[in-house]
């Protein structure tokens, strides 16, 4: 592509000809500026090092993609950064350099990191998951939806299959809705790097599901095991995600809750080993209100809950578990923040601090406190921890408000708030001009009020490649249906 | 009288001649040329008299396109910090981003063009724009035509995509 050297003498006149001499060496370095460019941007946490390390694959990979293309590799591998993963996965097929670059860890890692401003944004950034009543199949009562809206108005929506699968038992568990509705309890715990972390909290079950690459995991069983005393056997289990940057590697926390006055019980499961790992704690939390459904700069979990103490018989505070030490911890409220008498009051992150979207109902009085009358109004305080950790840190963005009966569900990143209403759906409050507008999907506003609402970033992370368990055959009609545009 | 010793204060605005491959002079501003950072890097080391610039990859129909973009962002970034400047609301940046979406909407190979002198001048928000608009382009594509566009040659063992 260099034009030959014959056609320069023309202008190599005078100062030209040093000119030239100054400049070839540029033609040559401006192919690998951007290889070191994008080596140090965008890798976030979730780098593996034993990627960065291994560059044998990627250099590899890289040499044919030169010698195959008539384009540098840098804007190749820039170009195919900026695609959504449903490109990708077909573009695998292209050649095989091709094909090991986006397998490779670290275009996986850079591409999860990669913001794109891709027009249509195939990214999505939210997930709702929630449960239907199927009128016109009274044989199976409940059925899962799980959407995922593509736009930032909410008006975009695809429906993501959720892969049926089997139980440890034997049983198979479809989303589409079974016989005796215990659908109902298999909840969306959290998500991260477009992983989403599932939990069965009739059976225990805990999966991982990565739906834009199409792969679910049965995570194997824990040591621990919930107390007779509770009815409902694992209702008082609460889970985490996370990545742990030491190792490398994502991590799931299990805690069992405990009475007041007795310590839980935690233990953790590494994906790279497979296997679950008890943790000493001496903390004991009575009572889970709510948790962001995503890690705190993707390795520390956080909880609003109940904790028991010496000095008082309870307090609210958050709870927290750092991936990479393995310890929980403790974060209080505002003094002014109580919970004591509202469970609707929900934890969140924004912009990578830990939030408290505190509800308060007016007038105050012993009644409204409590929220039993139906046209009671409540307001919004939005409360940010500005430094982690730090009680003192605690500053209150705004109030917004008044609502009816509103639940907060979660901040987007846009800076709008996903509201519940019982029996109306979902709602998305702009907190700026207070204007409020119905979620539909598909047409239809969401009916049900048990519903879990998570961010979302579509990602090719895999959940098989820490080794090879094949737990593939643990679940059939994996399918995802209409990402295609 | 001391002027017509030193043309180069005539103009108030230094300028730098850029060559293009087909024997092309486009003389620009200075600030103009300087979004190039590979013409930046070699800026320095070079005398006050000698700023031409042979850029022998890149066609005189695609350096017109460059020059264009370049004049335009230096010139909207001064009227978005001026504006800053005297705290009065603007929506530059929005316009500029409404610029570029417009620049950037041509046909395949003037694209390709760009993107390639991006890359060669170094031009970092041009290359970004051009690269985003090649993904925007070829995202719903099949692999066979992807070989096309990029000459690859299809060393797939398992082409589930190649009957299309």
């Amino acid at each position: 592509r260099t034009s030959s050297v014959s056609q320069l003498p023309t202008y190599l006149n005078g100062p030209c000809a040093a000119l030239f001499t100054s400049l070839g060496p540029l033609v040559f370095r401006s192919v690998f500026w951007l290889g070191n460019k994008i080596g140090h941007q965008g890798l976030g946490a979730s780098v593996q090092p034993q990627a960065l390390l291994n560059t044998t694959t990627k250099k590899k990979a890289k040499l044919s993609i030169v010698s195959c293309c008539d384009m540098p590799e840098d804007v190749v591998y820039r170009i195919l950064l900026c695609l959504p993963v449903i490109s990708l996965l077909r573009f695998k097929s292209v050649c095989k350099s091709w094909c090991s670059l986006i397998q490779s860890s670290i275009f996986i890692a850079q591409h999860l990191n990669y913001r794109s401003t891709f027009k249509e944004n195939y990214n999505g950034n939210l997930i709702i998951f929630h449960f239907q009543r199927t009128a016109d199949s009274p044989r199976f009562p409940h059925s899962v939806d799980v959407n995922l809206f593509t736009d930032e108005k909410l008006e975009e929506s695809l429906n993501l299959d959720l892969p049926y699968y089997c139980d440890r038992r034997g049983k198979y568990v479809d989303h589409r809705g079974d016989d005796n509705g215990s659908i109902i309890n298999l909840h969306m715990v959290a998500s991260l790097d477009g992983i989403i972390c599932l939990h069965h909290r009739e059976s225990g079950e805990i999966l991982l599901w990565n739906p834009a690459i199409k792969q679910l995991r049965l995570l194997p069983e824990g040591m621990l095991h919930p107390s007779r005393r509770r009815t409902q056997l694992h209702f008082g289990v609460r889970l985490g995600i996370g990545f742990d940057v030491k190792t490398n590697e994502y991590k799931v926390v299990r805690i069992l809750l405990a009475d007041l006055n007795s310590t839980c019980r935690v233990e953790v499961y590494s994906l790279s080993t497979d296997s679950w790992r008890i943790i000493n704690t001496d903390l004991s939390c009575g009572y889970f209100f709510s948790d962001p459904k995503a890690p705190l700069k993707s390795g520390i979990y956080c909880w609003l809950v109940r904790i028991s103490n010496q000095i008082r018989y309870y307090c609210d505070s958050i709870l927290t578990f750092d991936f990479s030490n393995e310890l929980l911890g403790t974060i209080p409220l505002p003094d002014v923040c109580s919970i004591r008498y509202d469970v609707g009051s929900q934890l969140d992150i924004i912009s990578e601090k830990i939030a408290c979207i505190c509800r308060k109902f007016s007038p105050v009085s012993s009644d409204t406190e409590r929220c039993s009358s139906d046209n009671s109004t409540c307001h919004l305080d939005i409360w940010v921890l500005d430094e982690y950790g730090v009680k003192e840190s605690w500053t209150k963005l705004y109030t917004i408000g008044p609502f009816s009966m509103f639940s907060p569900m979660r901040f987007l990143k846009n800076g709008e708030l996903i509201l519940l209403a019982n029996d109306q759906g979902l709602f998305l409050c702009n907190p700026l001009t207070q204007e409020i507008k119905n979620i539909q999907v598909q047409g239809r506003p969401i009916q049900s009020q048990w519903l879990h609402v998570a961010s979302y970033k579509e990602s090719l992370v895999s959940i098989e490649k820490w080794n090879g368990a094949a737990n593939i055959e643990a679940f059939a009609g994996s399918h995802l249906s209409n990402t295609l545009p | 009288m001391k002027d017509s010793f030193n043309p180069s204060i005539e103009p108030p605005k230094k300028t730098v001649t850029l060559v293009s491959s087909d024997g092309y002079d486009f003389e620009v501003e200075e600030e103009v040329a300087l979004e190039s950072q590979v013409i930046k890097d070699g800026f320095e080391d070079k005398a006050v008299d000698d700023r031409e610039y042979l850029l022998f990859n890149v066609h005189s129909d695609t350096l017109e396109l460059i020059i264009k973009y370049c004049e335009k962002h230096v010139s909207s970034r001064k009227s978005i910090s001026a504006a800053a400047a005297s705290s009065s609301s603007s929506n530059g940046e929005e316009a500029l981003k409404e610029w570029d979406e417009h620049f950037i909407s041509v046909d395949t190979n003037t694209l390709y063009d760009i993107l390639m002198a991006a890359d060669y001048l170094n031009i970092k928000s041009l290359l970004d724009l051009a690269i985003q608009k090649v993904a925007d382009t070829i995202h719903g594509r099949s692999p066979e035509q992807i070989r096309k566009k990029f000459n690859i040659e299809n060393d797939s063992i398992i082409d589930p995509w190649a009957s299309e």
